[in-house]
């Protein structure tokens, strides 16, 4: 449904933050998995429109993108990264005047779509509260809520639940499955969870460049009987570090876990049944190793 | 303390950060830089102290620390109520920091960035010395010192007791809203307090001790100072100054006590409703919180997919204004416009300190003036803010992903700026209104609020708005936008005193409308019209390249933004575009025909360098020999609603030299006036200067003395289409005001229409000053210092049949036919050939007595003072006759013209009074001077002083005019008024002369050498006059006069010189004392310093005995200042009385005692007796004398 095709986009300052970047997406939740930096908010700031690439080309069904920005823009429903508020301004207006913006102009329909939206939000109740004082839940649900404005065919979620707590974020992505599987949903994201809860499709850019794609199951497939873990003690960390391609470590019960990658079982290492966590710091740590 | 300090460093750099600071700063930088930079900002320094002189910065910094309050509310009233406001109270209240801490430490942070903000002012004076415009004549050595002094002493305390005055009002108000309008409170009821106690001479100590800003302070400590002081000399902090400034500092203190007391750090205990609901909403708020989203997106359809504009745009435009209507930024900005408009509604007046009755053009024009400086910035800020708001809120990509085109986004910001332009305007509008309505005036004038300020003033701000907004979305950061702005703002007021102010390449240039009674705007708006269509269609492009480059998106390269410029997709911006350069050419082809064709036009550099080659080449001829005219037939046939005078006329010239005349000079004075025909009968043309009007004629037979010849000219003025800058307003629709200068030519070479800025002639290579004749030039009695010479008149004047054609003489006929309405009149009496005619819809009062009929023809709105010009037109006819001779005329007419100029003028007979110099002044104020009277017998004195006796064209000559008419208004007003009442004429009289005196640039001259210098002619010449009859006796002066009118009525060449008219009082002049006396009144400059030091009464009998200590002292000064104490030996008067004299309310009854005592130099003691008690005793209690400090002349008894 999206093509993107060679895209390619450097900063004026040199900067290069897409690199021969070709994709294609499907309908439904697709995850676009990278670290900060990797050039994903590019990513979707161009798809969004709002800025212009320096090579490549994007298509959404019919619509060339780069030379129609304004058709995609009647379809497209984007939920930036960072986004801020009026002040004094209520969520209700707020919406209601996003729908405006989105073109929605007869008054009566406005009103429906505003209302139903912010009711499967659950915002209904806090409608008349300036959007200022939100939480960072409730602010991200009415981000989704003004994505969701007008049905679009392509909604573009950048980073939506950094910053939330475990609650509001599962909470949020309840809202986002929600959205059914008859539109391209580009959910960006540097949380492997948000993608393995959701996702049946993925991709993982890194450096500017697309590293992985496919489905996240067949991804996880690829890395069966290679990742390993033991539990280190702190001080010796290093060390493992230097002897092994050590792709994580966290801290479980005052231990450190270390997980790494390898054909063969390492000494004093356990088997893992290796998660999309692994399969995403597999490709960050070869990237590494490349550079 | 660490913790105190804390909360003051966290305040200063959060208040840091409020726009209102930095928007403060940008004010207050302006006004100081406009104070220095621009002639035409300035709050009261006298001429010749230069703009940053330290008196100078002394009043600046005393004057803008009042206003500065509107900005200090933002500050510290925002550190008392935020807490509350922003929900942050309670987390401040648990922690231990106590209310000692937070009050003393926010104040502090909130006192140091009041502080800082403030340094912008001295900051913006010290920048706008540097402009390389600014005349270096008028900028001293800026001395960090001098701005430090005053800064500490006046802006640091006035700044500390308005802090605390507001934390006091914010804490007891908790509300900004409400705070800010305590401040208004306060300033107007100070700045009302302060014009009803601090004009009063008997409460000016104790006003100037107490009143905490200390405007009455400083004045008072720098009463008299010369020139040099000003320039120079800094306030010591003693006496007074220091007295106040303790004051000031203690009420600041008091204050800050009274905060301390009120301020609570406990919560209002809410009451139990409150809480129910609280806790109703709370466990709604986290049900809503706590339920699992539900649905999806396929249940929102929306059918309506095309983008509908219209509401897209209705819908920005409400957001947009309801942002800028919700902004701190806006009730300060509007606040000041309205504080700084009332200020001068209230304050300002005419020149005697009494106030106008408010005519509709007047109170515009004072509103109008005022607002545009505050209207810029608002422009220039919200500018900034509205442009930047969506990427400073990071709303910016919700909005460019979604189908809205760009003019959709920025129009409405042009527009909302465009609204809070209006809402001000409308404030400033309001102000005069309330004004006029206080003023009980009898028309307000809505129409012209809305045509003459509030329309043009609106558009030229939308240009503003729509520069403004075009800027910020080219600029990478609001900060340089507005600094562009700033640039662009410098660059205007650069160009403009360098004399390149064409309207037509100055953004937002038109030319200006001045507005009068007569004729609203006239026709001038015509041109102002034109010009605003331009500079619409030129904003027209702006704003069409605002709607391309609009910044969208994320990436903002310029280069990039560029690309959107590409023809291809953009066909209604380039029909737009192509329509709006369209225009422009139209219209600026147009307004360059109007001002370049039908008009004159010049820059200022121009100007004065063509008046310099005037000078250069045509002075020479100065002294040349020439016939005068000696007799007048015109017929002038004016067309009011063409603006155009056709005038045909016919000149006698006479030779009244002793030898024979070949060439005769012929000047024209406006080189817009066309001459179809200029003939000199028996003569031919040998030169003409067509650059400067010259012609110089050549008699084939030269005129001997005594001989005529006959001139006969016919003079069009047509004042056609619009100028570039200000109007020409000698003919109008209704009220022509023109003379004989402009419509005829003139005989020989003078100086008027000199350069006469000193400035301006040394950067030309000229002499500085252009120096009358000495004294002793007897060679220039053969010329009057007004030009001309008596003639006699004969004078048609034709105009519409709705109006009234006046000109000098006696009108022998008037008749209407044809709609048009005819006057002759005819002067036998000798006039000076210098005269104006006038027409206009006039009503018209008129009595008669003493076979004289006086008329005063006014505008029918305008008949506030008619009946007391009348009555001071009989008042001084009946006086002057007997006194010095007959009246000439059996006519004396005042008529009032157009106040694009402000002042009163005597011709023959005739005597053109401004509209706007006070013909509409309230005088009623038995507190106050009569000037409506005083002025009216000084013209009517120039009758006879100028209009029968006239001063040769050297030093010394306008004492036998000016100095004379104000003798005789003064003996009017002392017969209307009564003696005891006469000190307050002298007072201001006095004062004027002494800060005359300061102001002085060159030399100051005795009397009988004064050089046309006001000061001395009129000021201290009404003081010298006055003690003169005091000595000489009423009637031995008036004889003096009688024998002089006698001697020189109507004579000349030669004319007049001051001696003799000295030598006339000389002969009344029979002791040696009396001789002494005019030496030291007419040919020295003498000052005395009379003092009561002390007086002490007690009661003796029946009768009260007063121990009067004074001392007194004499000086000789040189033209320099320079003071030489001489001996002093001579009668003057002492009193005692029931109240202080000088007062409004001081009249004869208070006279207790009043005698001449013979004193002498030094401290001595006199012994006096009256049957009451006395309250005041003094010396030269009426102040007759010329004393540098004459307030310390009476004084309270005591005992």
């Amino acid at each position: 449904m999206l093509e993107i095709a060679n895209l390619s986009h450097t900063y004026a300052n040199g900067t290069v933050a897409l690199d021969d970047v070709s994709l294609s997406v499907p309908r439904g939740m697709f995850g676009l998995l990278g670290p900060n930096g990797a050039g994903k908010s590019t990513l979707m700031r161009t798809v969004a429109t709002l800025q212009t690439p320096t090579a490549g080309s994007i298509r959404f069904g019919e619509i060339d993108v780069l030379a129609q920005p304004d058709t995609l823009r009647r379809t497209l429903g984007y939920l930036p990264q960072d986004f801020g508020v009026y002040p004094r301004v209520s969520a209700y207006a707020m919406l209601d005047q996003m729908a405006v913006l989105k073109g929605l102009s007869a008054r009566g329909e406005r009103k429906a779509v505003v209302e139903t939206l912010l009711n499967q939000t659950n915002l209904w109740a806090v409608r008349d509260k300036a959007i200022a004082g939100f939480s960072g839940g409730m602010r991200q649900r009415f981000g989704i809520a003004q994505a969701l404005i007008g049905a679009p065919q392509l909604i573009i979620v950048d980073e939506p639940t950094a910053g939330l707590d475990p609650e509001e974020r599962n909470r949020f992505l309840n809202l986002l499955a929600a959205i059914g599987d008859e539109v391209v949903v580009i959910l960006s994201t540097h949380i492997v969870d948000d993608v393995s809860d959701l996702c049946p499709r993925m991709a993982v850019l890194a450096g500017g460049k697309l590293q992985l794609e496919g489905r996240p199951s067949d991804l996880i497939a690829d890395t069966r009987g290679k990742i390993w873990r033991k539990a280190v003690p702190h001080a010796e960390l290093d060390a493992y570090k230097e002897r092994h391609e050590v792709i994580s470590t966290r801290l479980f019960a005052g231990e450190t876990i270390v997980h790494v990658l390898a054909d063969h079982q390492p000494d004093g290492f356990k088997p893992v049944e290796g998660g999309l966590e692994d399969v995403y710091f597999t490709t960050l740590s070869t990237l590494r190793r490349a550079a | 303390m660490r913790i105190l300090l804390g909360i003051t460093r966290f305040e200063i750099g959060y208040q840091a950060r409020n726009p209102v600071f930095w928007v403060a700063i940008a004010v207050f930088f302006l006004l100081g830089f406009g104070l220095t930079a621009s002639e035409n900002v300035g709050i009261g320094t006298p001429g010749a102290v230069r703009e940053n002189a330290p008196h100078a910065i002394m009043i600046a910094l005393n004057v803008f620390s009042l206003f500065y309050l509107f900005v200090i509310t933002a500050f510290v009233a925002n550190a008392i109520v935020r807490d509350d406001i922003s929900g942050f109270a309670p987390i401040v209240r648990a922690t231990h920091v106590t209310k000692t801490q937070i009050v003393i430490g926010r104040f502090l942070g909130g006192l140091a960035i009041a502080w800082a903000g403030f340094a912008a002012l001295p900051l913006g004076m010290i920048v706008g010395t540097f402009m390389p415009w600014v005349d270096p004549e008028t900028i001293g050595p800026n001395r960090l010192g001098h701005y430090g002094w005053y800064y500490l002493i006046v802006a640091m305390p006035n700044i500390f007791m308005l802090a605390a005055v507001l934390f006091a009002l914010a804490t007891i108000l908790r509300s900004m809203l409400a705070s800010y309008i305590g401040a208004v409170v306060l300033v107007m009821a100070y700045l009302v307090t302060r014009g009803a106690v601090g004009q009063k001479l008997e409460w000016r100590e104790t006003f100037a001790r107490w009143e905490p800003i200390g405007t009455g302070a400083f004045s008072e400590a720098t009463r008299y100072w010369t020139q040099a002081e000003m320039n120079n000399r800094l306030v010591e902090f003693a006496g007074v100054i220091a007295f106040n400034r303790f004051v000031t500092i203690g009420l600041g203190l008091l204050f800050l006590g009274l905060t301390l007391w009120r301020f609570s750090m406990s919560e209002r205990a809410p009451s139990r409703r409150q809480l129910r609901k609280l806790k109703k909403r709370e466990s709604r708020e986290a049900r809503a919180a706590a339920l699992a989203p539900v649905g999806g997106g396929e249940a929102i359809i929306a059918r309506d997919r095309i983008p509908n504009r219209a509401t897209q745009f209705a819908m920005r435009l409400g957001t947009e204004v309801r942002q800028v209507l919700t902004s701190p930024g806006l009730i300060v900005l509007t606040l000041l416009t309205v504080a700084f408009t009332a200020a001068n509604l209230w304050q300002g007046g005419s020149a005697y300190g009494t106030s106008d009755y408010p005519t509709v053009s007047s109170v515009v024009e004072t509103v109008r003036g005022l607002s545009s400086i505050f209207l810029l910035l608002i422009a220039v800020f919200y500018g900034g803010e509205l442009v930047w708001r969506e990427r400073d809120r990071k709303l910016n990509e919700l909005i460019d992903s979604t189908p809205v085109a760009s003019w959709v986004m920025t129009l409405p910001k042009i527009l909302a700026i465009f609204l809070i332009l209006v809402l001000v305007n409308l404030a400033a509008a309001l102000t005069g209104i309330v004004y006029q309505l206080s003023q009980s005036a009898r028309e307000i004038g809505l129409g012209a609020y809305l045509n003459w300020f509030i329309i043009p003033s609106s558009i030229d701000m939308l240009l503003i708005a729509v520069l403004a907004v075009v800027v910020q979305v080219l600029s990478p950061s609001k900060y340089i936008g507005w600094g562009i702005m700033f640039l662009w703002f410098v660059l205007n007021i650069f160009l403009s005193n360098l004399g390149y102010a064409n309207p037509l390449y100055i953004y937002p240039g038109a030319p200006s409308v001045p507005v009068s009674d007569f004729v609203g705007q006239g026709s001038f708006w015509w041109g102002a019209f034109v010009l605003r269509v331009y500079w619409c269609a030129f904003a027209v492009i702006l704003a069409v390249l605002a709607h391309l480059l609009w910044p969208r998106g994320t990436d903002l390269a310029l280069r990039i933004r560029a690309r959107r410029l590409a023809p291809a997709g953009n066909a209604v911006p380039l029909a737009l575009v192509g329509t709006a350069a369209l225009t422009m050419a139209a219209t600026g082809a147009y307004a360059w025909h109007n001002i370049k064709v039908l008009n004159r036009y010049q820059t200022s550099d121009e100007t004065e360098a063509e008046r310099a080659a005037y000078e250069r080449k045509y002075l020479r001829f100065e002294k040349l020999p020439q016939p005068v005219v000696s007799k007048v037939m015109l017929d002038v046939q004016l067309f009011p609603a063409e603006r155009r005078m056709e005038t045909e006329g016919r000149y006698v010239l006479t030779n009244r030299t002793d030898r024979p005349i070949r060439d005769i000079h012929l000047r024209q004075t406006d080189p817009e006036v066309t001459f179809p025909l200029l003939a000199l009968t028996g003569a031919s043309l040998v030169s003409h200067d067509e650059k400067f009007g010259y012609r110089i004629f050549r008699l084939a037979q030269p005129l001997d003395p005594g001989a005529s010849t006959d001139l006969r000219f016919r003079s069009q003025i047509w004042r056609r289409g619009f100028r570039a800058f200000a109007p020409e307003t000698d003919i109008l629709e209704n009220g022509t005001f023109a003379n004989n200068f402009t419509f005829a030519p003139v005989i020989g070479m003078s100086r008027n229409n000199l350069l006469s800025d000193r400035t301006q002639r040394r950067r030309q290579g000229l002499p500085a000053e252009l120096r009358p004749a000495k004294l002793e030039d007897l060679s220039a009695t053969s010329r009057s210092y007004v030009g001309v010479d008596w003639v006699t008149a004969d004078v048609r004047l034709t105009t519409d049949a709705g109006q009234i054609p006046i000109a000098p003489g006696k009108k022998v006929s008037d008749v209407t036919t044809g709609g048009r309405r005819s006057a002759r009149f005819v002067s036998d009496t000798p006039i000076l050939n210098f005269f104006s005619i006038q027409s206009a819809r006039y009503a018209v009062s008129q009595e008669r007595s003493g076979g004289v009929t006086r008329s005063v023809f006014h505008l029918p709105g305008h008949a506030f003072n008619v009946a007391k010009m009348q009555a001071a037109m009989k008042a001084s006819l009946d006086y002057f006759g007997p006194a010095f001779g007959p009246y000439q005329f059996d006519y004396a007419r005042i008529i009032e013209f157009p106040g694009y100029a402000s002042f009163a003028q005597a011709f023959a007979g005739t005597m053109p009074y401004s509209e706007s110099a006070g013909f509409n002044a309230n005088t009623n104020d038995p507190e106050k001077i009569d000037f409506t009277t005083y002025i009216v017998a000084h013209e009517m004195a120039h009758q006879y002083w100028a209009h029968q006796v006239v001063g040769a064209d050297m030093q010394g000559g306008t004492l036998m005019s000016e100095t004379l008419a104000q003798y005789s208004a003064l003996m009017v007003m002392r017969r209307l008024y009564g003696p005891d009442k006469i000190r307050r004429f002298l007072k201001y009289e006095l004062d004027s002369y002494l800060r005359g005196r300061s102001a002085e640039a060159l030399e100051e001259l005795p009397l009988n050498r004064v050089e046309n210098q006001a000061y001395i002619h009129y000021r201290k010449g009404s003081v010298a006059m006055y003690l003169l009859q005091e000595r000489l006796g009423e009637d031995a002066v008036n004889r003096a006069l009688r024998r002089f009118v006698q001697k020189y009525r109507f004579v000349g060449p030669p004319f007049p010189r001051s001696l003799d008219l000295i030598a006339e009082f000389r002969r009344e002049a029979n002791t040696a004392q009396h001789q002494q006396l005019i030496t030291d009144l007419f040919e020295k400059i003498t000052l005395y310093d009379l003092k009561v030091e002390e007086a002490v009464s007690r009661k003796v009998g029946n009768a009260w005995e007063t121990r009067l200590t004074l001392t007194a002292r004499k000086y000789d000064a040189n033209g320099k200042g320079a003071e030489r104490e001489v001996p002093l030996a001579e009668p003057i008067e002492i009193g005692l009385f029931a109240a202080r004299p000088g007062l409004g309310a001081f009249s004869k009854k208070d006279v207790l005692l009043f005698r001449t005592a013979p004193l002498r130099s030094g401290r001595q003691t006199l012994v006096l007796r009256s049957a009451v008690k006395p309250v005041f005793a003094g010396v030269d209690p009426y102040n007759y004398f010329i004393d540098r400090n004459s307030d310390d002349n009476a004084k309270a008894v005591t005992g």
